[in-house]
């Protein structure tokens, strides 16, 4: 896969920030929010897939390595301006997407590096809020799906 | 680059090329990409073209895959770095 782009937005994501609602196309595109399909076997669900329409072949892989980037230098202050169009269709427009694509991406870079689940510097603050969040709507949604 | 490069190549981004001519299609929008970081913040370079950019790529019914890998130019990069 290419991290191409991602380098070149990374640079400049300060900028596209700033004027979302300049580059509305950018936002549908790159930082969409992406359609999940279950497979099933009988009534249990055996897998996940996550598509994203704009661009075939694409995965959550492709899709968080993508967002990440944006996320690690985005100023604070720009995440105020989440009300803009652009940016609240996008991931970036909710804390579950922004969690999901974290864990995504820190599994993926470990699995890139070889270190494996027990790298020794353990998980951050950061991943433990994120997987916090994620489990709790999990268990939610479990509870809805199933009371 | 002068100011209306940008607009002209989203232009360009927007006629269904084929072959060769999207091959020279695809080497221009590298380029493009390889100084994008130092456009960034220069008077003449407007956030707009790169939203116009990607729209064109989508409305031309090309992959917009082949616009996100370092393809042949990159390629060549390291051939010629093995070589020399």
């Amino acid at each position: 896969m290419s991290f191409y782009i991602p380098i070149y937005l990374g640079h400049h994501n300060f900028n596209l920030l700033r004027y979302a609602d300049r580059v509305p196309v950018i936002f549908t595109t790159f930082f969409a929010v992406p359609t999940i399909k279950f497979h099933r076997v009988g009534k249990a669900i055996s897998g996940v897939e996550f598509t994203y329409p704009p661009i075939s072949g694409w995965n959550l892989s492709h899709a968080s390595s993508y967002s990440c980037p944006f996320l690690l230098s985005a100023d604070r202050c720009i995440w105020d301006r989440c009300s803009i169009p652009p940016l609240e269709q996008s991931v970036f427009g909710d804390d579950k997407w922004i969690a999901l694509y974290r864990i995504a991406d820190y599994a993926l870079s470990n699995y890139r590096h070889g270190r494996g689940l027990s790298h020794k510097d353990g998980l951050t603050e950061f991943n433990r809020v994120d997987l916090l969040l994620l489990a709790r709507m999990s268990v939610q949604l479990l509870q809805k799906n199933d009371p | 680059m002068p100011s209306w490069a940008p607009k002209y190549l989203s232009y360009a981004l927007e006629v269904d090329f084929k072959g060769r001519d999207l091959e020279a299609l695809l080497e221009i929008w590298e380029i493009f990409l390889e100084h994008l970081p130092g456009y960034s913040g220069k008077a003449w370079f407007d956030v707009d073209d790169m939203n116009s950019c990607v729209k064109s790529i989508l409305s031309s019914g090309k992959s917009l895959n082949d616009f996100l890998s370092p393809s042949h130019r990159t390629a060549k990069g390291i051939a010629l770095y093995l070589v020399m």
